[in-house]
């Protein structure tokens, strides 16, 4: 049992010479056995007072979160893993199943995307609590505390979990399966554990496509290991969930074939050539240094970042940096094969965007916090006591700790970060999106149709999922061509009825597409609703 | 007494999820997916005011040249190009200014000139040229369209009408409405140009059936309130012709007085040119309509 503790104590980072748990473990603070533990149960009570105060019951104006919620329906009805508001309600081969798994679930309780909702935001308190157990095997308490209260605090994070997305879930679910294998490691005599961190580590690929970095970062670290056994059955048991999934749902490598192709909205494009990879790379690379990564650290609803709060996420990028590459020694080592594996993926994604980083925050606030300790360690005079100190840390660096001082310092980073982090939260806590005029115009056009047309009604819109919650009508996207009589062709293959000409500020597809469309065959469309501020209109289409 | 304390991780996160669940449930359970009405009901459009406005087609054509320079494929770039010539033709018609549609035939050009086994592109050139009232050249461009989609209809029919009030060809113009209809009878302004062609042949009964469906179909298509690529006036003048020819057939040939009157009066109520109308009221005079 005292080896146990040992060896416990050496994985920690940042464990001064005197341990608060063994400090804390005969005086309890006021009614809990332990200290960590309580401040653990007091984040996730304000976090969840945070999510709470954050929520709408609305869904968000994202169009993947609508797919998840009907996804979830589809498998709760009995009708299969389909796309019910798409015309023709196609078998779903893009969006992994975990995820509307889940929602289906609540769907026998209550038939609408509330309770839904509701559990992912209860998971984003999870996913802390799930970082307080994965984490406390490797800091300390003082060092833990702030990483949770980071976490708890994530503007980012909280976003995610806040609409119905596979972010959360997925986190969650990494989350569990290093803690499971973080067990099995701790007491390999207990089978028991080993059995569940590999069951758990499979998951996470059925809950996001981008999962399959997680499972290569664990056959990577397993072989580094050495165990040999666990990396295989691994392997097999990934390709074997893989090839069942594959083999129930046609054509479910669109989603793994879309990094390499051209358009990922219109595949007959076909694929990027080597140079256009390598320019996607650098321009990703630019992207999350500049803007994407400085935003995941420090929300900001601008589209550039201050100078202040570039200044503090460069910092954590900084210490982040410093975090993972000294991690590489330790037994936290899948972490950081995992954050680059996963950020090399990202890289040649053809869409950067700061979603694909959520899954990565909590691993990368643990980086920021043993960067942060390692730089603060690090004194940097005289030369001697530094050459020192370097070679401590090359050998280990669990033996060190901070002073008060230094402590105090990293409490004040910690303070900025949290306090601009809640300051994003209290100041946008809806998203606004669903008060725009372009968006209640968008919503009206869908009451119009429910009301005037046959429920059989197929309709063309830029948002077919969020514009099947209102209409109940099946609907489906016009191509991304710029070839009109491509088009046409399309929606009358489709059978479509009606096209909803929008007018949305944050895209322009639709003057870009369809417009021409309208344009070279007015004979083909009659407008039948139409409103102002900005011009939306609801088009007859004669499919002839 | 450690078994009661109720801050145990196994006793606190079951009842803190279960009260958070619950209280977020009642918080919220008025909350209805499908609010109505929704503010900007009130913001009605008339549905006679199109697509076809200032702002949108400046910002179509804002976005369509963004991805002009950023296309690489050249296929794609002919698409744009002709899309280009279309948003430049549709604002001429929004300001009536002839720079709109030197900038659309620019862009046609240009989309013609890669694109050469396309009809469309030739049929919407064509149709420039025919606003610009170049005839001989939109001539060219129907007949290019043509040779590459024989079936193509609204260079049938724009040809056909080029022919009969241009070049003054009803043989020519006859072939092609002729082949337009066995497409699509539905068209308007062609029905009533073979009646005018077989009125001039003599063909009465023949002609007269051309201007029955004439006014038919515009009839049908007033109703349905199609909007057609044809300037509606054009469309009233047709079917108003149409009606003022079956009522002479009626009342000199036929010798129906009653379908004379009855067609005489739909005339006056279509015809909008008070000239035309006078006219017509005179030389009706002999047959006692008034």
């Amino acid at each position: 049992m005292a080896k146990k503790k040992k060896s416990r104590k050496s994985n920690r980072i940042g464990q001064p010479q005197s341990s608060p748990s063994r400090r804390f473990s005969g005086t309890p603070l006021l009614v809990f056995e332990n200290p960590s533990g309580a401040v653990t149960k007091l984040l996730i009570v304000l976090q969840l007072l945070l999510l709470a105060y954050q929520f709408t019951p609305q869904l968000s104006t994202n169009g993947d979160n609508a797919v998840y919620y009907f996804l979830g329906k589809s498998l709760a009805k009995g009708t299969g893993y389909r796309n019910i508001c798409l015309v023709n309600k196609p078998i779903e081969s893009t969006y992994p199943v975990l995820t509307p798994l889940f929602i289906s679930l609540s769907q026998f309780f209550a038939p609408t995307p509330l309770l839904p909702k509701i559990l992912m935001a209860f998971l984003g308190a999870l996913v802390t609590l799930m970082c307080y157990y994965l984490f406390k095997s490797y800091l300390s308490f003082q060092l833990l505390t702030p990483l949770l209260l980071l976490t708890a605090a994530s503007g980012l994070m909280a976003d995610y979990q806040l609409i119905l997305m596979s972010e959360t879930p997925y986190l969650l679910l990494t989350l569990c399966a290093l803690f499971a294998r973080c067990k099995s490691i701790e007491a390999p005599e207990n089978r028991i554990f080993f059995w569940i961190a590999l069951t758990l580590s499979v998951l996470p690929v059925h809950a996001r496509s981008i999962g399959i970095v997680f499972s290569a970062a664990w056959i990577t670290d397993e072989l580094l290991q050495k165990r040999y056994k666990s990396a295989i059955l691994h392997a097999l048991l990934v390709g074997t969930t893989i090839l069942l999934f594959r083999s129930l749902v046609p054509d479910s490598s669109a989603y793994a074939n879309s990094p390499f192709l051209k358009n990922a909205y219109d595949p007959e494009m076909g694929y990027i050539t080597f140079h256009d990879l390598k320019t996607r790379i650098i321009t990703n690379i630019k992207v999350h240094l500049t803007t994407l990564f400085p935003r995941s650290f420090i929300p900001f609803t601008s589209s550039k970042p201050g100078a202040f709060q570039m200044f503090v996420a460069a910092g954590m990028m900084i210490a982040s940096f410093v975090g993972w590459f000294f991690c590489f020694r330790r037994t936290a080592r899948i972490f950081s094969i995992y954050v680059l594996f996963y950020t090399g993926l990202i890289c040649i994604w053809p869409i950067a965007n700061d979603r694909r980083i959520c899954p990565l925050m909590p691993f990368l606030l643990f980086f920021f916090i043993t960067g942060l300790t390692i730089i603060l360690r690090i004194p940097l005079l005289p030369e001697k006591r530094f050459v020192s100190t370097l070679k401590k840390l090359s050998a280990g660096f669990n033996r060190l700790h901070l002073t008060k001082a230094k402590y105090g310092i990293l409490w004040i980073c910690v303070a900025i970060i949290f306090t601009m982090n809640v300051h994003y939260r209290i100041r946008n806590p809806l998203s606004p999106r669903h008060g725009t005029p372009d968006w209640k115009n968008f919503y009206s056009c869908a009451d119009w149709i429910r009301n005037n047309t046959p429920e059989n009604s197929v309709i063309v819109n830029r948002k077919p999922e969020l514009f099947y919650l209102r209409s109940h009508r099946a609907g489906c996207m016009y191509l991304y061509s710029h070839d009109v009589d491509k088009i046409i062709q399309d929606m009358k293959r489709k059978n479509v009825t009606h096209v909803v000409y929008d007018n949305f500020a944050w895209t322009r597809t639709t003057a870009k597409y369809l417009y021409p469309v309208i344009a070279s065959h007015p004979e083909l469309f009659d407008v039948v609703y139409a409103l102002k501020n900005p011009d939306t209109f609801v088009l007859a289409f004669r499919n002839k | 007494m450690k078994s009661l304390n109720i801050f145990t991780d196994r006793f606190f996160y079951p009842v803190l999820a279960a009260v958070w669940i619950a209280s977020m449930l009642m918080l919220h359970s008025n909350f209805s997916y499908r609010r109505k009405p929704l503010p900007s009901v009130d913001l009605e459009l008339p549905k006679n005011r199109g697509v076809q406005k200032t702002a949108i087609v400046r910002s179509s054509i804002n976005e369509l040249k963004s991805a002009l320079s950023t296309e690489n494929d050249p296929q794609d770039q002919l698409h744009i190009l002709h899309n280009l010539g279309i948003a430049y033709y549709d604002m001429h018609s929004l300001q009536q200014g002839r720079s709109m549609l030197d900038s659309a035939v620019y862009y046609f050009m240009k989309s013609v000139e890669g694109g050469p086994e396309i009809a469309r592109f030739y049929y919407n050139l064509g149709r420039t040229y025919t606003t610009l009232c170049n005839h001989r050249k939109a001539r060219t461009c129907y007949e290019k369209a043509l040779q590459i989609k024989p079936d193509h209809i609204l260079a049938l029919h724009n040809l056909g009408l080029v022919y009969y009030f241009e070049f003054n060809n009803p043989g020519q113009s006859n072939k092609y409405l002729q082949k337009l209809l066995k497409i699509d009878r539905d068209l308007p302004i062609c029905n009533y140009v073979l009646g005018e062609i077989y009125l001039d042949k003599k063909e009465y009964k023949r002609a007269l059936a051309y201007f029955i469906n004439e006014v038919q179909t515009y009839q049908k298509l007033t109703r349905r309130k199609f909007s057609l690529p044809i300037a509606k006036k054009n469309l009233q003048y047709a079917a108003a012709t149409a009606y003022l020819r079956m009522t002479e057939i009626f009342a000199e040939k036929i010798k129906n007085r009653q379908n004379a009157a009855a067609a005489f009066a739909s005339y006056l109520a279509l015809e909008n040119n008070i000239q035309r109308k006078s006219k017509s009221l005179q030389r009706m005079k002999k047959y006692g309509f008034k």
